[in-house]
């Protein structure tokens, strides 16, 4: 049997088998999603890995973590901060019309690859497109945004609307 | 990545349980036929197709959003059905047979049918060491280096499982008889 003969009976066959049995599938996302937590957890130690007997250090290094996450994590929250995950960014600045495009340092990552920047005070109520620079080249956009625009040269920026007295309206 | 995936990823590391459903959505046809392929019982490779979803969502911080998530997702399904493997010792043969070719005459159709059996019966003859790299590139059609990323293997180690495991496949589907297209 030639090369190209099984290799093309290989992907006949594994192909049909799948077809045969795809409707198993059918409904999986579903299933997935039940399963999940509504919210993302964080990595974590494994609490059943800590000794049984030693309760009341387990108690304090849970009253730890939970302020250690509290005011250390990224403080996405609050509307006047926005925030991108990016784990794997070794840096990540805002760019945006209230900052003349000129690339700002956001804050992080925290632990769970957030970064992020609160905005200035002083910002006018006004409508402002702005984006992400990952790494000092990679043009990202606000995931969390509400409205997006493309740019001429085929980028994305996401859209923020700064509102006088009742609050930001951001992503 | 796909169109709007990586927004999708995004959104799923914020906590966005539809937007991982959507994820899976796209993916679970690819993802259920590499574990069937690996597995060779379609019922364990619904649960390692469920359970991939689920540990790449609990694991999503450590994707590299640079890189092509196809290429991720099917790591996380080959280490699944690895470990799947390996706890229960699945090394039985496949014991279900696909309704495949819709042709209209019977005789030509069982033909292919008892085809495809016999071929589906050498690939799980295989040792998984040779069945996963197989799978990965016939059926999920990655490159030898997307393999070895998904494999944790050397790219040469890659390229020296396939080429053995073809021609184990090729000495079993001779000895049955399969000599090339009917």
């Amino acid at each position: 049997m030639h090369e190209h003969e099984l290799e093309s009976l290989l992907k006949e066959t594994l192909t049909h088998y799948v077809d045969a049995h795809r409707d198993r599938v059918a409904d999986l996302e579903y299933e997935v999603i039940e399963e999940l937590p509504t919210s993302r957890p964080n990595p974590r130690p494994r609490w059943s890995l800590i000794a049984a007997g030693v309760v009341a250090v387990a108690a304090v290094f849970v009253v730890g973590l939970w302020v250690g996450l509290n005011f250390l994590g990224a403080p996405c929250h609050d509307p006047d901060v926005l925030c991108l995950v990016y784990p794997q960014a070794k840096s990540v600045s805002l760019a945006s019309q209230f900052t003349l495009w000129e690339p700002v340092p956001m804050n992080g990552p925290d632990r769970s690859g957030v970064w992020w920047i609160r905005l200035p005070k002083d910002i006018k109520p006004g409508r402002y497109e702005y984006g992400f620079i990952v790494d000092g080249t990679r043009w990202v956009y606000d995931p969390r945004a509400t409205e997006f625009v493309h740019t001429f040269d085929d980028k994305i920026n996401s859209v923020l609307y700064v509102v006088p007295k009742e609050g930001r309206e951001q992503p | 990545m796909g169109e709007g995936e990586l927004e999708l990823i995004q959104r799923a590391l914020h906590g966005d349980v539809d937007a991982w459903g959507e994820i899976v959505r796209r993916y679970k046809d690819a993802v259920f036929g590499i574990a069937l392929g690996i597995l060779g019982n379609p019922a364990d490779a619904e649960d390692a197709a469920h359970d991939a979803f689920i540990r790449a969502y609990e694991g999503l911080h450590t994707f590299h959003l640079e890189k092509r998530f196809s290429t991720w997702i099917f790591a996380v399904t080959a280490n699944v059905c690895k470990n799947k493997l390996r706890r229960e010792r699945l090394f039985a043969p496949l014991k279900y047979i696909s309704k495949l070719t819709k042709g209209s005459d019977p005789a030509q159709q069982l033909a292919q049918q008892e085809r495809t059996r016999i071929i589906q019966e050498s690939i799980d003859q295989l040792k998984p060491a040779y069945r996963m790299p197989l799978v990965l590139r016939y059926y999920a059609e990655l490159d030898y280096k997307e393999i070895a990323e998904a494999l944790g293997l050397p790219e040469g180690t890659v390229k020296t499982r396939l080429h053995r495991a073809k021609a184990e496949l090729r000495r079993i589907l001779e000895q049955k008889g399969v000599t090339g297209h009917a």
